[in-house]
């Protein structure tokens, strides 16, 4: 199952490479979202590895069920954009390539077993992705695709250092595999793991859009394409996560879980504060979705920081993130194909203009922001339920001022975007039926999530959260 | 040897910090690539001679003369001179650079009752060149000096790796393919697009995406 | 004995030859064929015959601070191991003494400077007073941190540098003889920190200073800047050769090294440019730099008690 995963990005790359046709681009896409759906229900149902290096358990998986779900809706939504596409057909073939190989790298990252392996991929996806956010040739384009290439190319580097640095602490054994790892963490010379904590916390956050190394995320993901920016937000910024999470965890079992949590902390409420700084200026409303996404990062790390219940809170917050940023960006996709702009400003009317996608728009708003029956309301709940039962009452009151400015900088721009008379011009027509069809699903899929979860949902989480 | 060969390691990067003509950063670099040539060739013992001649070749080879040789094909294609007066005056930033390497050498210090096989001043001085290069990343305007403090990161972060090189030898192997990656990747992007885009390599452009 | 007097005739006539091998080098660079190697024997002996002319808006201290300066630069000479390793005199902490010895005579350079009343000459006196000010931190460092190695704290105990393991010898050497190679062009006002050609004043330092006096006083201070380039030389010198050596091969060694550095001045002179004004603080820190790395390595060897 895993080498299907990993492996047909390859042959479907080398097969667009080949026939450089526009129609079989889209679908290529479309195949090998079934395939990573079909995989990784199968993988779900019962676990597997390849090799030693790559191999699920209950918290990869998940990750790995988001990144199917997610994958499958852009690829649907794909279809339409790529009709939209100006570019030459050679172009858009490398955007599929690239997109195939960035998605088997994060699924590397997700599935990966070994702390060496985990940092290959990362790097991996900085690659493939570049080109994607490169993709439109304007010189802000440019400009952010530099910065990303840049930026995390120094984080990448960093975790290097903290992943040598943990290795100097290793003494007799000397392999970094997860299971190892966990196993043998009280033999690790605490020295060296407390040292190689930062530095991989700074590495990898820099990747997973955590402040103070967030810098490139909100140019990145507002000057890509955005199916591309969906899949930034859902995936990437997870599988980073994902990489601190394990070593978290490593922390956890040597009797210094609560340095690694009060970092966590620190990092997750300084990404709540930037957000909270940003968002009600930005002049782009994609720029707005991106700090957003760097405000519900920096929730997720609060929830790992503050353990216990916090734990599932964080993991339930993971998957619904994804899936509602993921619509959030597919939608501002069809905004921008309507209204021709990315700003905020000269957008009027949404509701009046496209139904589809101005009912959407709030919709999708409402749930970001954690308004109930959406999940997120449910995990930035029982965070703070946490905080409480931990009695960090002063930490509670933070996260709800915050969490108000940030809904408050957001709402401002979304609402003054769907009332009023249409501003976008005569003849722009409406959103067809694939361009809000995959963003419908993800919201209903979500509503039954908060309505009523499955106890096998439930579960799953739970499973997810106890390996933490 | 190998202490003096660290040390003189450290003063490259002392230079670095302090000085504005960017051929001689590039300079320092392959300088430096070829002390950590000479440091792996003196250091590594004789168990595993196919990995010692590929990592000593690769090490001269990319980081001695392949990276400085395109950087300085950048800098002479652009007319790129010297690096303009960054935010803190050259005379200070020596001053902080200095510091910085006192401060790894106090981190030896403290290194030197933990016990690894190789030499404290490894750490301490691949601390400080790692510090002391995200100092040159943040400080400095121009986009090649930039890279140049990146690539003076990764030679610390590659004597880092040697420090450990006895007991786990594909660490190294995995730095060898971040300098791979890093110089094909960033060089690349940065001599093809950024040059037809930006004439001047002026960090200074680069603000138009800002909230 | 035989030392003494070896080292009372290297201290007068030694200073003037090193600079004659300066001039000498920068004419083979310039592709001429250069005066004489004993020319600035001639100039000084044609200076002591002439009369000085001094300006009646000085006061007494134009007229004795070239004598006090060339004073002071001999004396110091008193402390530093010269050919042999032999010293006239030492006791502990002497290199204070010889450091602030030669500030002295920089003090008096610097005040007769500015009692001629012209505004160049203290434009020249300002700038000498801040680099030398400079160079000071490291100097001490240096020669501290060596005195704690070595547990001795005179010149010539601290030059002994035999008790120390070879893997730091090395690096001392090295870096101690770059560190004072520095203060050497600092001091001794060589390019790049000064160019003793320039005849523009507002790119002078040290030129600027002398520019008033003429005749003996002159000569004076041609022989003081001179000995101080060659005493500077001999702690470079000591530094690197070792101590067990026969006196007669020391001897030899030392005289070559000087010749070496001699040729290294001229080199420097003919290859490089003067740095800008506002470069030669950051020229001169690279100095402090280095003996802070210095003293960092030894303190690091003693106390942490590294391999």
């Amino acid at each position: 199952m895993i080498e299907i995963i990993l492996f047909t990005p390859l042959i479907l790359a080398a097969a667009v490479y080949l026939l450089n046709k526009k129609n079989f681009n889209a679908v290529s896409l479309f195949i090998y979202s079934l395939l990573l759906l079909f995989s990784s229900v199968n993988l779900y149902l019962e676990p597997g590895s390849f090799t030693s290096y790559f191999k699920t358990d209950n918290l990869s998986i998940i990750f790995l069920i988001i990144l199917a779900l997610l994958f499958s809706g852009v690829s649907i939504y794909n279809f339409s954009y790529m009709k939209h596409d100006r570019s030459s057909v050679k172009r858009q073939s490398f955007y599929t390539i690239n997109i195939l190989l960035f998605t088997a790298s994060v699924a590397g990252v997700i599935l990966s077993s070994h702390l060496a392996m985990l940092w290959v991929f990362i790097e991996a996806t900085t690659l493939s992705s570049a080109y994607l956010i490169y993709y439109h040739r304007t010189p802000t384009a440019i400009e952010a695709t530099w910065k990303y290439l840049f930026i995390c190319s120094v984080g990448i580097a960093i975790a290097f250092v903290g992943i040598t640095l943990l290795s100097m602490g290793l003494g007799g054994f000397d392999s970094l595999y997860f299971d190892e790892l966990a196993q043998k963490a009280e033999k690790i010379d605490p020295f060296w793991l407390k040292l190689s904590f930062p530095f991989i916390l700074a590495g990898f956050g820099t990747k997973a859009g955590l402040a103070p190394v967030h810098a490139w995320l909100p140019d990145a993901h507002s000057e890509s394409p955005s199916p591309v920016s969906a899949i930034l937000s859902g995936t990437l910024l997870n599988a980073a996560l994902l990489g601190i999470l394990r070593v978290v965890k490593v922390m956890e079992l040597a009797e210094m879980g609560d340095y690694a949590r009060t970092l966590l902390l620190a990092a997750g409420f300084l990404s709540l504060f930037v957000t909270a700084v940003y968002i009600g200026v930005v002049k782009n409303y994609k720029r707005m979705l991106a700090y957003s996404s760097i405000e519900n990062m920096g929730i997720i790390a609060i929830g790992v920081g503050i353990g216990g219940a916090g734990l599932f809170a964080a993991v339930f917050h993971l998957t619904a993130h994804s899936l509602t940023k993921a619509s959030f960006f597919l939608t501002s996709g069809n905004i921008l194909h309507r209204y021709g702009t990315a700003e905020i400003a000269p957008v009027r009317g949404l509701l009046k203009g496209d139904a589809a996608t101005g009912w959407l728009w709030i919709f999708t708003f409402a749930a970001i922001i954690g308004l109930p029956p959406f999940p997120i309301f449910i995990s930035e709940f029982l965070i703070i339920k946490a905080m409480f039962t931990k009695g960090m009452y002063g930490t509670a009151l933070i996260f709800f001022i915050l969490l108000t400015v940030i809904m408050a900088g957001m709402a401002k721009n979304v609402l003054r975007m769907c009332f009023g008379e249409d501003s976008a011009a005569p003849g722009s027509g409406k959103s067809k039926i694939l361009e809000w069809l995959p963003q419908l699903i993800f919201m209903l899929l979500l509503l039954t999530a908060g309505l009523c979860l499955p106890d096998a949902v439930r579960a799953a989480f739970e499973a997810a959260a106890s390996v933490l | 040897m190998i202490p003096f060969l660290i040390i003189l390691f450290s003063l490259t990067m002392l230079y670095l910090g302090a000085t504005s003509r960017v051929e001689a950063y590039i300079k320092t670099l392959a300088l430096q690539g070829v002390i950590l040539f000479f440091i792996i060739l003196l250091d590594y013992g004789t168990e595993n001679i196919p990995n010692l001649i590929f990592l000593s070749a690769e090490t001269l080879a990319v980081k001695g003369v392949l990276i400085p040789l395109v950087l300085m094909n950048v800098v002479r294609k652009n007319d790129i001179k010297r690096e303009i007066e960054p935010n803190i005056p050259f005379f200070f930033s020596l001053i902080i650079t200095s510091s910085i390497l006192a401060w790894g050498f106090y981190i030896s210090w403290l290194m030197s009752d933990v016990a690894i096989s190789a030499h404290p001043f490894f750490f301490g001085v691949s601390i400080s060149t790692i510090v002391t290069g995200l100092f040159i990343i943040i400080t400095r305007k121009k986009i090649i000096t930039h890279i140049m403090g990146f690539m003076a990161m990764e030679n610390g972060i590659f004597l880092l790796t040697l420090a450990i090189a006895k007991e786990m030898p594909f660490i190294v192997a995995i730095g060898v393919l971040l300098d791979i990656f890093i110089a094909v990747y960033l060089l690349g992007f940065l001599v093809n697009k950024i040059q037809d885009a930006f004439a001047g390599v002026h960090i200074g452009t680069l603000t138009k995406l800002k909230d | 004995m035989i030392g003494t007097i070896a080292n009372i005739l290297f201290i007068i006539l030694f200073p003037l030859f090193f600079t004659g091998c300066i001039n000498r080098t920068k004419s083979f660079w310039g592709g001429r064929q250069g005066p004489s190697l004993f020319q600035p024997y001639r100039d000084f002996v044609k200076l002591l015959k002439k009369g000085a002319v001094i300006s009646r808006t000085t006061s007494f201290i134009f007229a004795m601070a070239p004598s006090v300066t060339a004073a002071s630069v001999v004396s110091a000479a008193l402390f530093v191991p010269l050919l042999g390793k032999t010293s006239f005199m030492s006791f502990d902490i002497d290199f204070v003494l010889f450091a602030y010895m030669l500030a002295a005579g920089k003090f008096f350079t610097i005040i007769g400077a500015m009692d001629t009343g012209s505004s160049f000459e203290g434009m020249g006196a300002s700038r000498e007073a801040a680099f030398s000010a400079l160079v000071e931190p490291g100097f001490f460092i240096i020669l501290g941190s060596l005195a704690f190695i070595v547990n001795a704290s005179s010149f010539s105990e601290i030059m002994n540098l035999s008790s120390v393991s070879p893997d730091l010898r090395i690096i001392i050497t090295v870096l101690s003889s770059i560190a004072l190679f520095i203060m050497l062009l600092a001091e001794g006002c060589r390019v790049p920190v000064d160019d003793p050609n320039t005849h523009l004043e507002l790119t002078m330092i040290h030129e600027v200073m002398v520019l008033d006096n003429s005749g003996p006083d002159l000569a004076f201070i041609m022989y003081a800047s001179a000995l101080k380039m060659v005493l500077i030389g001999s702690l470079i010198a000591n530094i690197i050769i070792p101590a067990d050596l026969h006196p007669l091969i020391s001897a030899a060694a030392f005289i070559s090294i000087h010749l070496t550095i001699a040729a290294l001045i001229g080199t420097i002179e003919s290859l490089l440019a003067r740095l800008r004004m506002t470069h030669i603080p950051q020229f001169i820190l690279y100095m402090n730099s280095i003996a802070m790395v210095i003293s960092a390595v030894i303190v690091l060897y003693v106390s942490g008690g590294l391999r």
